[in-house]
């Protein structure tokens, strides 16, 4: 079973990510966090396989995180993927204009493309 | 001679004997005896007397006598023999006479007599007593020696100072015999040998090791010629003294006969000292002649003829025996005979040295130049030669050329200058003055040696603004622009630079002026500033903070809106005359770069500055504009907008696009995903899927029609300012309604929505759907920023107001968040739903009626209580 971390503020969404996932059950273990910290907090005691990050979220914004991810001494050999979910386009997200290619799915998310991708980072596959 | 005087007795009896003959017991008649006795007596040479034994007295004498005594023989007979002798001895000659009566015997002495002048004779005296008649007489035969004892006392005087003169002689005196025995010694001789006369005397020198014995046979040789009658010496001789030291000296011998013998009288020199001092002065001299020799110059003794005496070294292919004796003109140029000619003269007639310059063949065959010191050499006052010291200066005069040549180099460097340099010394006096100078002042010629104020602003007294005094005063450099006057009449302006000269220890002793005519420049300036006084009002009206600098960056003009700048800011108002980075020390650096770049290219810079100014961030956009004058940049006019506002709302219209795409754009999502899930649910006939599609559909369709209703707000509110409420609304009706809608939300969070109205506060003048508006944003945003507890609404009557109080228990707000709630567009944070616009409507709309709302919070996690007062009608 792969680990996702969901990172995101909103709890309606957490319901709409569990619906997503509803039908790839036993494939997937879903971890949610509201916030920065408690991802942090998962990050710091869960093998976690792929992160799936809201962007504007309060008090800390997501790109945190990402820059996290890529600069931590720890959490960088981990190598974790990232997909950023956002009702925003990528160049509205601010500091991230120089990460190279960031994975990017826009809401409201497509259900197939965004599980198939999810599929391919995690090496779980799709049915 | 001692001998000689023993022998007086039988001297005196021959004589006696030769000139009266007395014959006591003759044979001839009594009476012709006694004639013949008479005339003897009376005619003999010698004195006679005859005194009575008894009585002392003379009872006859003879003509003699007479002579003797200077009296007749009537006044010496009857006189008292005592007198014939001095007073003193009288009673000396009276004692003799008794002793000499009374033993009888042949009396023969020397006495003393005195004569009738006084004068004093020596006689011997023959004296027997005889009998005539019954008589006893003493016949005393006085003989005058008083002329044989002058030349006595003569001859011993004269023996005892020649003896002593030989014995103190200060040369040292001895005789010896043929064998070279010692006779007499003196005691200049016991002191240059230091034995003792009698150590010496009865030996020999062969024997007394005075000589060494390599000299024997040399002394044994002169003393075989003193026996041949002949002199010796004076020769030289080392003699062994008795000390053991050595004694240098001089021996000359003279064969002479003493009493009778023939011996060698010496005479010893000591010359031990001379030899010394003759050592001492050749060893100087060796001394100085190889200093002399060695020495690189040419020295050279020169008679009054100019022939070379002496000379310690010579050109090559000269010998120095060659050069002596030829005139010194032969080895110098001809063109430098008379300066060398005149030179020895001067120095034979005064007696003064002196020195002249020449060139001349040296050593080593090249032609240099020499400085010869020339030195009179004075015998008794008199000036007889002249030494000649000749010194090689050649690298000197080498060096002299090439500090000529620096010195025209520095010459035409000065008069090239086109500024005007002058030199003054310490006490401001001219010195030098370049070509510039001379033509600048040229109607006030001469100007070296006169003070320079004098010189050049015909003044009496130090221009007070003067640099070079401060120059002179702290060894600094100074500069300054300065009148240029005459006679205290304004003729223009110099721009002058004083840059203190030192000497090799750092002390000042005069000072450098360099001098630039800028009235010209001045004048234009001058023009300038006026027409900038003129633009004045007009720069004064601009909104933007201007500032003009000069070339050297000092603020030459502010405007008032620089000045309210600065106040605002609390930055010192006084910058005129200050450089930009003096007067503001907040910007960077750069600034000064930048401003010399405006200068040097021609082009206006447009620059953009984020300054932290105590504690506040101002962003300024800054122009700085060139200004020409004849083609050069001599001001640049720097003009600054604040443009922290501009630039603040810049990125605010930035945030509005992206929180409104993010507000609108969320809830369209969220409906278009619960859209999917309610699908999936119809496909899959979960209910569960369908309920749970609803909710999300409805939470975030409220969502939407607020933000959208708050957009629409703000357009109306815009546009239809002014618009007023026909009747009242009720403010339970809207709350009702406001409650109904959020009735999710607080569920959802577990929020309790508590309220509490005043009944007389239910009616309101106020338009319906603005009542909503504002309560809906006062409400929405409590729920929205409280996670737990309770939201409370109530209202009262207060001062004819209805007071409305909406206190939620949540996360509270900074000061400054407080501060900046009702701006539009303001957002605490970019994830919160909305748009940043509901506060800012809700106070449009309180002031609107004419009433007020205020928020207040006691910090973060603390609540929040918005607070709106309306009036009734």
């Amino acid at each position: 079973m792969k680990r996702i971390l969901i990172v995101e503020d909103e709890k309606s969404m957490h319901e709409v990510y569990q619906d997503i996932f509803l039908e790839e059950e036993g494939q997937y273990h879903l971890f949610f966090a509201f916030s920065v910290e408690e991802a942090l907090n998962i990050l710091s005691k869960e093998a976690i396989d792929l992160i799936v990050l809201d962007i504007i979220m309060e008090p800390i914004p997501g790109q945190y995180l990402y820059l996290k991810l890529m600069q931590d001494e720890d959490l960088k050999q981990r190598k974790i993927p990232v997909i950023i979910a956002s009702v925003l386009k990528k160049d509205m997200f601010e500091r991230l204009e120089n990460v190279g290619e960031v994975c990017v799915f826009e809401k409201p998310l497509a259900r197939e493309p965004f599980l198939k991708k999810v599929g391919e980072l995690t090496g779980a596959g799709t049915k | 001679m001692g001998r000689r005087l023993r022998k007086t007795k039988s001297i005196a009896k021959a004589k006696i004997k030769g000139v009266v003959s007395v014959p006591f017991k003759s044979k001839v008649s009594e009476q012709g005896n006694e004639k013949i006795f008479k005339v003897a007596f009376n005619n003999a040479v010698d004195a006679g007397f005859w005194a009575d034994t008894k009585t002392g007295k003379i009872i006859n004498c003879n003509k003699a006598a007479e002579r003797l005594l200077e009296r007749k023989r009537k006044d010496i007979i009857g006189m008292h023999q005592t007198k014939l002798h001095p007073p003193y001895a009288k009673e000396h000659y009276r004692k003799i006479f008794r002793e000499h009566v009374k033993s009888k015997n042949v009396f023969d002495r020397e006495v003393e007599i005195l004569t009738k002048s006084g004068k004093i004779k020596y006689v011997r005296i023959t004296a027997a007593v005889i009998p005539i008649g019954n008589k006893s007489v003493i016949q005393g035969i006085f003989h005058d020696i008083t002329e044989q004892k002058k030349i006595r006392e003569e001859l011993i005087r004269s023996e005892e100072k020649y003896k002593s003169l030989v014995a103190n002689a200060p040369i040292g005196i001895y005789y010896n015999d043929f064998n070279g025995k010692f006779l007499y010694a003196n005691k200049m001789a016991e002191k240059i040998v230091g034995y003792k006369s009698k150590e010496l005397v009865g030996k020999s020198f062969f024997k007394a090791k005075l000589i060494s014995p390599k000299d024997l046979n040399r002394a044994a040789e002169l003393l075989a010629l003193n026996k041949l009658g002949k002199g010796t010496g004076p020769d030289e001789f080392i003699l062994n003294k008795k000390d053991g030291s050595k004694a240098d000296v001089l021996i000359t011998t003279r064969p002479v006969i003493i009493e009778e013998k023939r011996l060698v009288l010496g005479m010893v020199e000591d010359i031990t000292e001379r030899k010394l001092a003759e050592e001492a002065l050749r060893q100087s001299e060796e001394k100085l002649r190889s200093l002399v020799d060695s020495a690189p110059n040419f020295i050279m003794i020169i008679n009054a003829d100019g022939i070379i005496q002496f000379i310690n070294r010579t050109a090559p292919g000269l010998t120095r025996e060659e050069a002596i004796g030829r005139p010194i003109y032969d080895f110098i140029q001809p063109k430098y005979h008379a300066v060398v000619r005149n030179t020895i003269n001067y120095i034979f007639k005064t007696g003064k040295a002196s020195s002249y310059e020449i060139q001349g063949v040296g050593p080593d065959g090249r032609i240099s130049w020499y400085v010869t010191n020339v030195a009179p050499i004075k015998h008794h006052g008199k000036v007889i030669a002249v030494t000649q010291i000749a010194a090689d200066i050649t690298e000197r005069k080498k060096a002299e050329e090439e500090l000529k040549n620096n010195e025209r180099f520095l010459q035409s460097v000065f008069d090239g200058i086109q500024d005007g340099i002058s030199v003054l010394d310490i006490k401001l006096n001219v010195v030098r003055v370049n070509k510039w100078v001379e033509k600048m002042f040229a109607s006030h010629t001469p100007l070296v040696g006169k003070k320079c104020y004098e010189a050049y602003h015909k003044r009496q007294t130090v221009c007070p603004w003067c640099p070079s005094v401060k120059a002179v005063k702290d060894g600094k450099t100074h500069a300054g622009v300065i009148p240029y006057a005459v006679e205290e009449k304004l003729k223009g302006w110099f721009f002058l630079s004083a840059y203190p000269l030192k000497d090799e220890n750092g002390k000042v002793i005069g000072v450098i002026e360099s001098v630039r005519d800028i009235t010209e420049q001045k004048k234009a300036e001058e023009a300038l500033r006026e027409s900038e006084e003129r633009y004045r009002l007009t720069i004064d009206s601009i909104a933007d903070a201007i500032h003009v600098i000069d070339s050297e960056l000092r603020i030459i003009l502010i405007n008032k809106a620089f000045l309210r700048w600065c106040e605002q800011l609390g930055i010192s108002k006084k910058v005129i005359g200050k450089r930009v980075l003096e007067a503001f020390p907040f910007l960077p650096s750069k600034i000064e770069d930048e401003c010399r770049e405006v200068f040097s290219s021609g082009k206006p810079l447009i620059t953009e500055e984020v300054n932290n100014i105590n504690g506040i961030e101002i962003i300024t956009e800054t122009r700085k504009i060139p200004v020409f004058e004849a083609g050069k940049v001599i001001r640049v006019v720097t003009v600054i907008r604040d443009i922290t506002e501009r630039r603040h709302m810049e990125r605010l219209r930035e945030n509005l696009i992206r929180d409104v795409s993010h507000s609108l754009k969320t809830p369209v999502a969220m409906l278009e995903m619960a859209n999917d899930i309610g699908q999936r649910g119809i496909e899959t006939n979960d209910t569960q899927r369908i309920k749970k599609a609803m909710d999300l559909a409805s939470k975030n369709v409220i969502r939407l029609r607020k933000d959208i209703n708050n957009i629409l707000e703000v357009y109306v509110l815009s546009k239809a300012i002014g618009a007023r409420p026909k009747e009242k609304s009720s403010l339970r009706k809207v709350i009702n309604e406001i409650a109904e809608n959020i009735k999710y939300v607080i569920e959802e969070k577990g929020l309790s929505f508590e309220i509490n109205i005043d009944s007389r506060t239910d009616k309101i003048l106020i338009i319906e759907r603005e009542l909503y508006t504002l309560l809906l944003n006062i409400i929405d945003n409590a729920v929205k920023f409280t996670n737990e507890g309770e939201i409370l609404l109530s209202t009262k009557l207060k001062n004819n107001c209805i007071q409305i109080k909406v206190e939620d228990t949540g996360c509270g707000l900074t000061p400054f968040q407080r501060d900046m709630v009702f701006e539009r567009f303001y957002k605490r944070s970019s994830a919160m739903p909305g748009m940043g616009l509901g506060l800012n409507i809700s106070k449009e709309i309180v002031e609107k009626y004419g009433g007020k709302i205020e928020i207040f919070s006691k910090g973060l996690g603390k609540g929040v209580t918005v607070i709106i007062e309306l009036p009734r009608k």
